[in-house]
């Protein structure tokens, strides 16, 4: 400062003198031959530099850059340099006033002084490196400190720059075991900005063992329990591994997997205190848990979890390894912390959750932890009467337990969620687990022992027990009915022996002269009462979205359900209701009436298809119907639910979101039936032979879909998406499409056609030719299914001839089915230019005389609709036909192949992947009957409108043309042409326009 | 996963195309893959191997030989204690960059480091343009070892990295290497006698754990 007292004397205007001063002393720094009068003007510079910022920049900055290039040796003035250039590309202001320039923000000068260091020609960054090996504390904290200014300034470059010296990374991460505190924070720090996002940077980080030392720090600062330098190791610890395959698999390899458990088990004394044997933690253990340690404990939970994320290719031997090393007991201990917080909790849940997921071995693991759990208050007594129990139950206890008094309902949610996740989870994929639970679904004897904890209950009734004891434990705590529903959807989803055990199941005590009542209609008629006497709406939708996934595919509990009229009854009320109903139990229950009906196919159901189909059809109307299945569908509330199960909302710190009516077992029915449960309503008591193969419906739980993301999507843990692909859904059938015809032919508004007839005469003959392609790939198909099942039948060695002839098969499908594809899109652009036309023509009053018409041609329409839903009946039923071909052939090939799998798997798994390719050509094809059919109607619509030009014979005369055009296949529709055509020429004499040109018309053919 | 007593760090440099990540493939899964896509910056793999009836982990970095690269794999001399030089025995320019990439090593990385050269593609035999003599003498005159290998049909590979772990481990039984010592490409195993194990994780307080 003495230098600022001595040259601020000389000017009159401090900001003047101030410029001088500065001016000066750059020039001495450049230019003095005395290392003492250099060193003496850094000094006077550095003093300057906060105040003076953008001065001593301009002024002294190549002067400042050129010491630090050439004479590095004086340890003062270098410190002092580091610390005005710190000073000089420091973005905040300090909190002094800053004498500046107006115009100047200090943000745009400080980024200029960075930009100009970093341009510098003699890559001075290198130098900032190799500074960073000086012992001395300032030398190195100062350059720490510039190298983390200037990479808020320009991360990317300077990350460049870093790694263009083959030291520099080398060199920040010795920072981490530097013994002076202070810097070895702020290396960390500057590490944990560099590995953000640059994987190169991760990799050499991690080659440089930054691992050992960051678990090393940990444990020196006292684990997980310790400070915020414990978070910050781990966060950077994080950066490494996330969306860094080498590096996951390097941290295995060096046993980071290993050193995980210590960092859960956050007490020494725990593990002394379980060899002396003693039995209970909570008793001892006051573990304050301190916003740091959870903080910590969440990125380690976090660490681990993203290690496992489903479908990545290290996750098995990662969920080897955490079993191996046991991961598993401390983060149940975790999950079990009554004092821990609730995100730590439901965290430590998904892990196990994932830990488990789709891994066989660790599922039967699991399945034979018992835990003796410490009783909550009376420890004494807990140490008497504490009885192992398994991990399972216990887990489901979190779930649709009583949550503990201090914490609110909406925050305990999430740990109720990441127990049913940890739940789907196990039995995902696992159909012995499935059975185990279901197995134990027993009455819960007197509803009342739910309130008595002591009580230990089996993991199926302590489920039931929550369920139907709804009034009680629903009570400030929905969630509690809420997830026992899921629960039990979990065990029964796609498993119909789960379904029987379930379905045995009578509550009543007959010795009391009850009627045993089966559990199914218990729990509808639960669900009739809490709906009649306004329960939360969240206890009837859980209940009826439990019978739904029941129902689904299980005649045997339709033939129950229906043996209690009250059941259907109590749907029908809700459908019809037309005011005073929530629009999502109305479409659940129509959904549920629904299924009721498609699987009413037992042979001594006490209610069969034809009594029911009135019911549907007149009582309730199919339309109307689907319409409550479809405004369920679009609601936003089973939107939101259909969007958790993606994982496109993630919340796993929040409470519970006020959306959440559906659960993911649920919607991901709902998804997969939708189409053949509209086909299959609207079908006749007597049309139910469709046979549609609802593969979906039998598979069971399936082991992950995916999508999810560490921490997304609680309560809805994501299951069966797989199966969707390989399911085989009944198209939408044609007669609907065509039912459509007889509507809209009674609108009034009429287009004239301007559309050459020739145009959609030839479009018409194309969609033929192109159904014709179908129906000709699909006889292959049905061929080449039928060799495959005799085949493998014939001979249990893998044929390969008979793979050849599938890969000939599917290559020649393959191209077919380009050009069918590349047909259809040009078809549709006809049909496009086609429309665009049709609207450019006038709209036209129909005269009061064609209405007789009008009526004559609809009923002419419906009978050509009948018929073509019959052909579409027949065709839906061969189709139906084929997919179970190819499911029979698909189990045998799979018996075959499992015959000879330890020889021969490579071959199995050829011939699978080929089914599934014929499967999906198969499904390829029901879409473009599909589309066809859309096109179809497009053109019956067409048709329609030619219809309305102004001459009526001419329209009719389009019409039986498009007519015998379109629908060649409809045998006998030429002969009811021919009856329309004398009726028109009837009709004819009465309109005296376009007469003769109908004659005509008529004479040509 | 097992334990090990010695962690060593390698790096297997070369020229472009050369096989460098076949010849890991080759040593960790015993595959080979005739067309390999190009590496990109540092590829990571791992096994096992023994010496003298000890458990040598071996830690493998595989670069990418593109010079694009060359400043990220520069990085990875300093720590790494076995450099695997590969060049390809039919392209007789591989053979003559390993000059400039011996430099490269040396001059990045410990003296102790220990250096192999190795001659790949030797199934190639009819398109040889780099003879055996000619690897040889320059692997003697430069004080490397020299092997010729095939990650196709897999001779040598494995004998190329135990080799090296051999020549490492007896530096350390020599005392040329420290164990551990920074930065250094050498590391004992976590299982050693004094280096804290795992606490018995079926002993935890409160939860009698079944599952193994």
């Amino acid at each position: 400062m003495d230098f600022f007292k001595r040259y601020s004397s000389i000017g009159s205007s401090q900001q003047q003198s101030a410029a001088e001063t500065i001016q000066r002393l750059a020039d001495r720094v450049e230019t003095s031959t005395l290392l003492e009068d250099r060193r003496a003007a850094v000094l006077g510079l550095k003093g300057l530099s906060r105040e003076y910022k953008k001065d001593v920049g301009e002024a002294a900055l190549p002067a400042l850059l050129k010491v630090l290039k050439e004479e590095r040796e004086d340890q003062n003035m270098l410190k002092a340099v580091l610390e005005t250039l710190t000073n000089l590309c420091t973005r905040a202001p300090s909190r002094e006033g800053i004498h500046e320039h107006v115009g100047d923000s200090t943000d745009s000068v400080a980024d200029k002084f960075s930009q100009s260091i970093l341009d510098d020609s003699d890559d001075v960054i290198s130098i900032f490196l190799e500074l960073l090996g000086e012992a001395d504390f300032y030398v190195r904290y100062y350059t720490v400190q510039l190298l983390g200014t200037l990479h808020l300034y320009a991360g990317e470059v300077l990350q460049n720059r870093v790694m263009v010296s083959p030291t520099g990374v080398g060199r920040l991460v010795d920072l981490l075991s530097d013994q002076r505190d202070i810097i070895r924070n702020e290396g960390i720090q500057l590490l944990i900005a560099m590995t953000e996002v640059n994987a190169d940077i991760q990799k050499i980080v991690a080659f440089e063992n930054a691992f050992d030392h960051l678990l090393g720090i940990v444990n020196e600062e006292g684990g997980v329990r310790g400070n915020i330098i414990v978070q910050d190791c781990l966060q950077l610890l994080h950066n490494l591994l996330n969306y860094n395959v080498s590096n996951q698999n390097f941290f295995r390899e060096t046993s980071g997997i290993q050193k995980l458990p210590d960092l859960l088990i956050t007490d020494p004394s725990q593990t002394a205190a379980a060899q002396n044997g003693s039995r209970n933690i909570d008793a001892d253990e006051d573990m304050e848990w301190t916003a740091q340690h959870a903080r910590n404990m969440l990125v380690v939970l976090d660490i681990i979890r993203m290690l496992i994320q489903p479908g990545n290719t290290n996750t098995e031997s990662n969920q080897t390894a955490m079993q191996q090393y046991g991961l598993i007991p401390p983060l149940l201990q975790l999950a079990l912390a009554n004092e821990a917080p609730s995100s730590v909790r439901a965290q430590a849940l998904y892990a196990i959750g994932d830990t488990i997921r789709s891994h066989q071995a660790n599922q039967n693991l699991f399945q034979r932890i018992l835990i003796t759990a410490a009783a909550d208050e009376d420890t004494e007594e807990a140490e008497i009467k504490a009885i192992p129990e398994p991990a399972i139950i216990i887990v489901i206890r979190l779930s649709v337990g009583k949550r503990p008094a201090n914490v609110p309902p909406g925050e305990y949610y999430i740990v109720r969620a990441a127990a049913a996740y940890l739940l789907q989870a196990y039995v995902g994929s696992n159909s012995d687990a499935q059975l185990a639970l279901a197995a134990t679904l027993t009455p819960p004897g007197e509803i009342n022992k739910i309130t008595d904890p002591e009580q230990p209950q089996s993991a199926g009734s302590s489920i039931l027990s929550v369920l139907l004891d709804w009034r009680e434990t629903s009570k400030g705590d929905v969630w509690r009915v809420w997830f026992a529903s899921l629960l039990l959807s979990t065990i029964l989803c796609g498993n119909n022996e789960c379904k029987e055990q379930a379905l045995k199941i009578s509550l009543g005590d007959e010795s009391k002269g009850e009627d045993p009542i089966p559990l199914i209609n218990e729990i509808l008629s639960q669900a009739r009462h809490a709906t009649q006497q306004d329960a939360e709406i969240r206890v009837s939708i859980a209940l009826l979205s439990l019978i739904c996934v029941w129902l689904a595919g299980f005649s045997k509990g339709v033939a129950v359900a229906l043996d209690e009229s009250s059941n259907v009854s109590f749907l029908v009320e809700q459908i019809n209701g037309s005011s005073g109903v929530n629009a999502l139990v109305q479409g659940i229950s129509a959904f549920t009436l629904g299924l009721i009906y498609e699987f009413d196919t037992e042979a001594d159901t006490p209610m069969s298809r034809e009594d029911l189909y009135p019911i549907l059809s007149k009582r309730v109307g199919s339309d109307q119907l689907l319409i409550r299945v479809q405004r369920l569908r679009d609601s936003k509330e089973f939107q939101y639910a259909v969007g958790l199960a993606a994982g496109a909302h993630s919340n796993a710190y929040g409470g519970a979101p006020t959306e959440i009516f559906f659960d993911s077992v649920f919607t991901n029915l709902f998804k997969q039936h939708y189409e053949s449960f509209r086909a299959s309503v609207r079908l006749g008591p007597n049309e139910t032979l469709t046979n549609p193969s609802y593969a979906y419906l039998q598979r069971g739980m399936t082991g992950y879909a995916g999508t999810s993301t560490p921490g997304s999507a609680p309560g809805t843990p994501i299951m069966g998406e797989a199966t969707l692909s390989r399911s085989a859904s009944p198209a939408v059938p044609a007669a609907m499409a065509y039912g459509a015809i007889g509507d809209v032919n009674a609108n009034g508004a009429l287009g004239e056609a301007v559309v050459p007839k020739s145009e959609i005469d030839a479009l018409n003959a194309k969609l033929l030719e192109q159904e014709v392609c179908i129906a000709d790939l699909r006889r292959e198909l049905a061929e080449a299914v039928k060799s495959v099942t005799q085949e493998s039948a014939e001979s249990f060695e893998p044929n390969d001839a008979l793979i050849e002839q599938e890969k000939h098969l599917r290559t020649k499908a393959e191209s077919e089915r380009d050009a069918h594809m590349a047909e259809i899109a040009k078809l549709r652009e006809e049909l496009d230019a086609i429309t665009a036309q049709l609207s450019g023509g006038q709209h036209k009053q129909r005269g009061s005389g064609d209405e007789k018409v009008a009526a004559e041609l609809e009923s002419a329409m419906a009978n050509l609709k009948l018929d073509s839903e019959k052909k579409q009946a027949q065709w839906e039923s061969e189709r139906s036909e084929l997919q179970k071909k190819l499911a029979n052939a698909e189990k045998q090939v799979v018996k075959a192949a499992a015959a000879v799998r330890n020889t021969n798997k490579k071959k199995e798994q050829q011939q699978a992947s080929v089914l599934e390719a014929l499967e999906k050509e198969s499904k390829a094809k029901d879409e473009q009957i599909t589309n066809l059919n859309t096109q179809v109607q497009e053109l019956l619509e067409k048709v329609k409108q030619l219809d309305e030009v102004n001459d009526l014979k001419g329209r009719l005369k389009g019409l039986e043309k498009e007519q015998e055009d379109l629908l060649v296949y409809l045998a006998d529709q030429d002969q009811q042409a021919k009856d329309y055509r004398a009726k028109l020429r009837k009709y004819g004499e009465d309109i005296p326009a376009s007469d003769d040109e109908a004659e005509d018309d008529n004479d040509d053919e | 996963m097992s334990s090990y007593t010695y962690l060593f760090k390698y790096i297997i440099i070369g020229d472009t195309g050369v096989g460098k990540s076949c010849l890991l493939l080759q040593f960790t899964d015993h595959r080979f893959l005739p067309s390999h896509d190009l590496t990109i910056g540092v590829e990571f793999g791992a096994r096992m191997v023994n010496v003298d009836n000890k458990d040598i982990k071996l830690q493998i970095w595989d670069t990418a030989g593109q010079e694009s690269f060359r400043s990220i794999t520069r990085s990875y001399y300093r720590g790494a204690v076995g450099a695997l030089l590969v060049y390809d025995i039919t392209r007789r320019d591989t053979f003559e960059h390993v000059a400039t990439w011996l430099e490269d090593v040396r001059k990045h990385s410990n003296t102790e480091t220990t250096i192999i050269l190795i001659g790949n593609k030797c199934d190639l035999e009819a398109k040889r343009s780099v003879s055996r003599e000619e690897g040889e003498k320059f692997a003697s005159d430069n004080g490397l070892y020299f092997i010729e290998t095939s990650a196709k049909t897999a001779s040598n590979v494995e004998e190329a990295f135990v080799k090296t772990a051999q020549d490492i481990y007896e530096k350390i039984q020599e005392g040329v290497l420290v164990v551990n010592g920074e930065p250094s490409g050498v590391k004992l195993g976590p299982s050693q006698p004094g280096i804290s194990s795992m606490p018995d994780v079926s002993q935890i307080n409160g939860y009698g754990c079944c599952s193994n």
